[in-house]
């Protein structure tokens, strides 16, 4: 899930690179659209995300010396 | 130092003075009389002191005064005195009543203490046992709070470079606050108003109240402590709703503070409204007015980033569009390029160059191989004149024409030898009788053939004019002349030959003589002059 997050993260900022180096028109025609198709496929992975749209909410509850016992499934309690 | 220890001093405290008959009979009657009944040890002394002390004053004293000479031992027991412009007193507050001081005790800080006064023994001094302490003018919690501040602050804990950023995207936020609290309520609403695609993970704690500090304190550690346990985590939101001073305390003890500040997780503080500022706000990453305002800071607007990769796909599309103008452009260029209209005139020029300097050289190269063969053929000729067998070739020729011209002398030599004695000999049998002999009669016989020669000729020589002429006669005669194909024509009458056609009437019979025999015809028409001219 921790990579999930991180895929959203470096997506966008992969997606910015890629797009600002075709903008400059730095690299060569077969690389422009390579990073084309890359930068289609990471939008497509941000839509994914996002489209993802029901807040989850977990409720947790300290347990034992070690950590955390998440308490599942949780009902939207703020609403 | 001990004011009430002097002998032959008036004590500070008077027990006299005291409205209480002696409950310890004799106690002082020496010391008053002037005259000793008995006499008394230091300590017995002392504990005559404490008593009336005790007596005397009520359990509940209150002094104001400034702190100086503030020392806590291992034992946790608080020793200071407290003094004004002319006097001061010894204090004691122990453990048990010194845990529960909000703020920290410090020289110089002017407070109201309150307790009650015995007499220390061992010393013989009287002090001031203080069960509570509060500073003078201001509330303790303030204090308290200015306090921690500035230590907190002191040690680094509020360092603006220690704040971290917060993520940009998180997908799983922690939230530390009351279960039942509006914080919790407000702040799921927000997050699922902008960016219902996060999860929020509920550590519910009590926020205030005796405790309260510890569980947030603990709720923050476990959650740094479980953060893979949980899938990540990536932000945290700390706090509750607004209250008073009091009721927002646990977010100024110094372990909420402590704990923030371990916290791997960044940590936005989210307590009470707009002009609350906790402890805990300083050393938060990021200080939210309120929980609303926290969830607002800690997610994004999905609907703007939704906007956002939109504006990036068509920047994308539209930047490889241009990527595709642009090459295609060149492309078109190259292509119009005379490298591309006539590939081989290039080559063709360079191939041209080439051969050029290729025949050059060739020709270069043949001339002076030329000159050198010349040379070398030169010498070779040169050397061959003076190689021993040349040389010797032509010794051997000049040698072999010398012989030639020798064998050559001595053949005609003997040749003329030969001659001479054949001539020599010739003579000599012309001169000998025998052949005079047969010479005559060779002559003689020569004689008789030239004469059988010459009769001869001479008949033949007849017979050739014999029939010469003959021949000549022959030829004259009119045979000879029919013979040719001529004929001869007469009239038949009287025999005339007929030489013109006059001669020949109509009618009249004539007669032709060929070669061999005749015709006989009849004359039918004579025309004078005209045949036979």
């Amino acid at each position: 899930m921790a990579k999930h997050r991180m895929a959203f993260e470096k997506a966008m900022a992969r997606l910015e690179e890629i797009v600002v180096s075709i903008e400059q028109g730095e690299i060569g025609l077969e690389d422009s659209i390579k990073r084309f198709e890359e930068g289609m496929s990471l939008i497509r992975q941000c839509r994914t995300v996002l489209a993802d749209a029901e807040m989850k909410i977990q409720h947790l509850q300290a347990s034992g010396a070690e950590g955390i016992e998440s308490v599942e499934p949780s009902e939207n309690a703020g609403t | 130092m001990s004011k009430t220890g002097g002998t032959g001093r008036r004590p500070a405290f008077d027990p006299g003075r005291v409205r209480s008959d002696a409950s310890e009979p004799g106690l002082f009657n020496g010391a008053d009389r002037g005259k000793g009944a008995a006499t008394l040890t230091v300590t017995e002394l002392t504990r005559m002191v404490g008593g009336a002390i005790r007596k005397a004053l009520p359990r509940d004293i209150h002094v104001v005064g400034e702190l100086s000479n503030v020392s806590v031992p291992a034992g946790g027991h608080l020793y200071f005195t407290l003094k004004d412009e002319s006097s001061e007193v010894r204090c004691v507050m122990w453990r048990s009543s010194a845990r529960s001081l909000r703020f920290q005790p410090s020289d110089g800080l002017e407070i109201v203490a309150t307790g009650s006064v015995d007499v220390y023994e061992p010393r013989g001094q009287y002090q001031l046992y203080v069960r509570r302490m509060e500073p003078r003018g201001t509330g303790a919690l303030e204090l308290a709070f200015r306090q921690l501040k500035t230590r907190l602050e002191q040690e680094g804990l509020f360092d603006p470079k220690r704040k971290r950023p917060l993520p940009r995207f998180p997908e799983r936020i922690a939230v530390v606050t009351s279960r039942t609290g509006a914080a919790l309520r407000d702040i799921l609403q927000t997050i699922e108003r902008r960016y219902p695609c996060a999860r929020v993970l509920v550590y519910g704690v009590r926020v205030q109240g005796e405790g309260a500090a510890e569980e947030v304190a603990e709720a923050i550690r476990r959650i740094n402590h479980a953060r893979d346990a949980l899938g990540g985590v990536d932000v945290m939101i700390v706090g509750r709703g607004g209250g008073s001073l009091e009721d927002l305390w646990a977010f100024n003890e110094e372990v909420v503070a402590r704990a923030i500040h371990t916290s791997v997780i960044p940590v936005v503080s989210a307590v009470g409204h707009e002009v609350d500022f906790t402890i805990a706000d300083f050393v938060a990453d990021v200080r939210a007015a309120t929980p609303t305002a926290a969830a607002e800071l800690v997610v994004p607007v999905r609907a703007e980033l939704t906007a956002d990769i939109d504006a990036r796909q068509h920047r994308l599309t539209r930047a490889v569009h241009r990527v595709l103008e642009t090459t295609g452009a060149r492309l078109l260029l190259v292509e119009r390029s005379e490298w591309f209209r006539d590939p081989a005139g290039r080559v063709r020029r360079l191939q041209q160059a080439v051969d050029e300097a290729s025949s050059r050289l060739l020709l270069a190269a043949s001339r002076a191989l030329g000159r050198r063969r010349a040379e070398v053929h030169d010498l070779e000729i040169r050397l061959a004149d003076v190689r021993p067998e040349a040389v010797l070739a032509r010794r051997r020729e000049m040698l072999a024409k010398i012989e030639h011209r020798l064998r050559w002398a001595q053949g005609h030599y003997n040749l003329l030898a030969e001659r001479r004695l054949a001539d020599a000999g010739a003579r000599l049998t012309a001169i000998s009788p025998r052949h005079s002999v047969s010479r005559e009669a060779l002559r003689l016989d020569h004689l008789l053939r030239r004469l059988a020669r010459g009769t001869e000729r001479a008949i033949g020589d007849r017979h050739q004019a014999v029939a010469s002429l003959e021949a000549r006669l022959a030829a004259c005669g009119h045979e000879q002349v029919l013979h040719r194909g001529f004929s001869i024509t007469r009239r038949s009458k009287d025999g005339r030959i007929v030489r013109r056609a006059s001669d020949v009437k109509e009618g009249d019979r004539l007669r032709t003589e060929m070669s061999e025999g005749e015709i006989t015809s009849r004359t039918i028409d004579g025309r004078q002059g005209e045949l036979f001219d």
